[in-house]
């Protein structure tokens, strides 16, 4: 497959696989959801492109990988550090003193998923954005390799041309020609210079 | 060689600039996640002047003249319907300040659009939150939109926020019709002919 090929497959591949992400809450099959999921993550890792932090965490489900739909799928709570007790994502800062976390129930895999309550703000880029920046580098990269070859060699294969033509027989004969008209031309002009004299 | 550069050189020049329509991705619709809010100055006057400058005079929650919740988790359970109350609601959110973490934000736009009433998202501009931390700490506030409510301020609100749009969630919010069969009797007709 040619390069722009190859990067045109990837961007309609990955989009198609995030579209049925979001078709899945429609169907009434919940196992389908993970095996999506791992579909597009893998296709991911593949392509070797970065995903913005907001599909990362926050938007499915990591376990059956659903979209998170509150009030259908999932369900919405705030709670502190020392109510849950045992929470393994936030181990390590578990030992200071309560802090908030948002606690995100999956009502298909019946889990649930803490988050920390990041108070950093993280400029959005989404998902789609990527793929065309990846289009327009390896575009004009094209572009600029195409250029440069053409101006070296068309610029020798006319010198080639231009000398060739000159050594041409037919060349040769269209220069005596020319030398004769001009002979008789000088002519002319002194047959008119007569002509005014008399 | 010769050949084939001429022929590149009449593919370039042939080759111009065209945009040709293509349709859109229905299900993703990062960019228009929070609906817009055409003149956002004067709702934020609005929303200062007539909501927020009265709250922070009141001290205790229980004096607040309108039905109005900063929690969350309220927030989430009267969004969730377990109220059961149909009137039209407002959700104030500081969207664009940095102390309202990304995983609330996500959600909180397909909460409002799974909710059985009617609920108008308005989205704060950028420092917002210094007002708000005084009415609520988490730079939310859901505003019931009752007779006690100021109906002008109301109608600026219906008028400058756009609705919410999720064409892919319009499959799960309308439930498909549960039908059952019921047994009974029919009588049955005879086709004689009548002589």
């Amino acid at each position: 497959m040619n390069k722009d090929q190859a990067e045109k497959y990837q961007e309609r591949s990955l989009r198609q696989k995030y579209n049925l992400l979001h078709v899945l809450p429609t169907l009434n099959s919940r196992a389908l959801s993970g095996l999506y999921y791992k579909n597009f993550h893998n296709s991911v890792k593949r392509y070797q492109i970065m995903l913005p932090e907001q599909l990362k965490s926050g938007k499915f489900c990591s376990h059956c990988g659903c979209v998170y739909v509150p009030n259908f799928n999932a369900s919405l709570q705030l709670t502190t550090n020392t109510e849950q007790g045992d929470s393994d994502e936030l181990g390590g800062e578990s030992m200071e003193g309560p802090k908030k976390c948002i606690q995100v129930n999956c009502l298909n895999c019946e889990k649930s998923k803490l988050f920390e309550w990041k108070s950093e703000f993280v400029v959005p880029t989404f998902g789609q954005d990527v793929s065309p920046m990846i289009n327009s580098t390896s575009s004009g990269k094209v572009s600029y390799a195409v250029k440069k070859p053409q101006k070296s060699k068309t610029s020798t294969g006319k010198e080639r041309s231009k000398k060739r033509k000159l050594n041409s027989l037919t060349n040769l004969l269209s220069k005596r020609n020319q030398e004769k008209k001009m002979e008789k031309k000088k002519s002319s002009s002194l047959s008119l210079e007569s002509f005014m004299k008399s | 060689m010769s050949g084939s550069l001429k022929s590149l050189d009449k593919k370039i020049a042939k080759r111009r600039q065209v945009y040709k329509p293509v349709l859109d991705n229905p299900f993703t619709n990062e960019a228009h996640m929070w609906p817009r809010v055409h003149d956002q100055p004067l709702i934020w006057q609005l929303l200062q002047s007539s909501i927020i400058n009265k709250l922070i005079h009141i001290q205790s929650k229980e004096n607040y003249p309108w039905e109005l919740y900063t929690d969350f988790n309220e927030i989430v359970q009267y969004l969730s319907g377990a109220h059961g109350n149909s009137d039209p609601v407002c959700l104030f959110v500081c969207n664009k300040d940095p102390d309202v973490p990304l995983v609330l934000l996500q959600q909180i736009p397909l909460l409002c659009y799974m909710a059985p009433m009617t609920v108008k998202l308005v989205q704060l501009p950028k420092s917002a939150m210094d007002t708000f931390k005084s009415v609520s700490k988490y730079g939310m506030l859901l505003l019931r939109c009752d007779d006690r409510v100021d109906k002008k301020f109301v109608s600026q609100i219906q008028k400058n926020v756009d609705l919410l749009q999720f064409p892919w969630l319009n499959a799960i919010k309308y439930r498909p019709t549960s039908v059952k069969l019921l047994k009974t009797t029919v009588p049955i007709v005879s086709k004689k002919r009548q002589k």
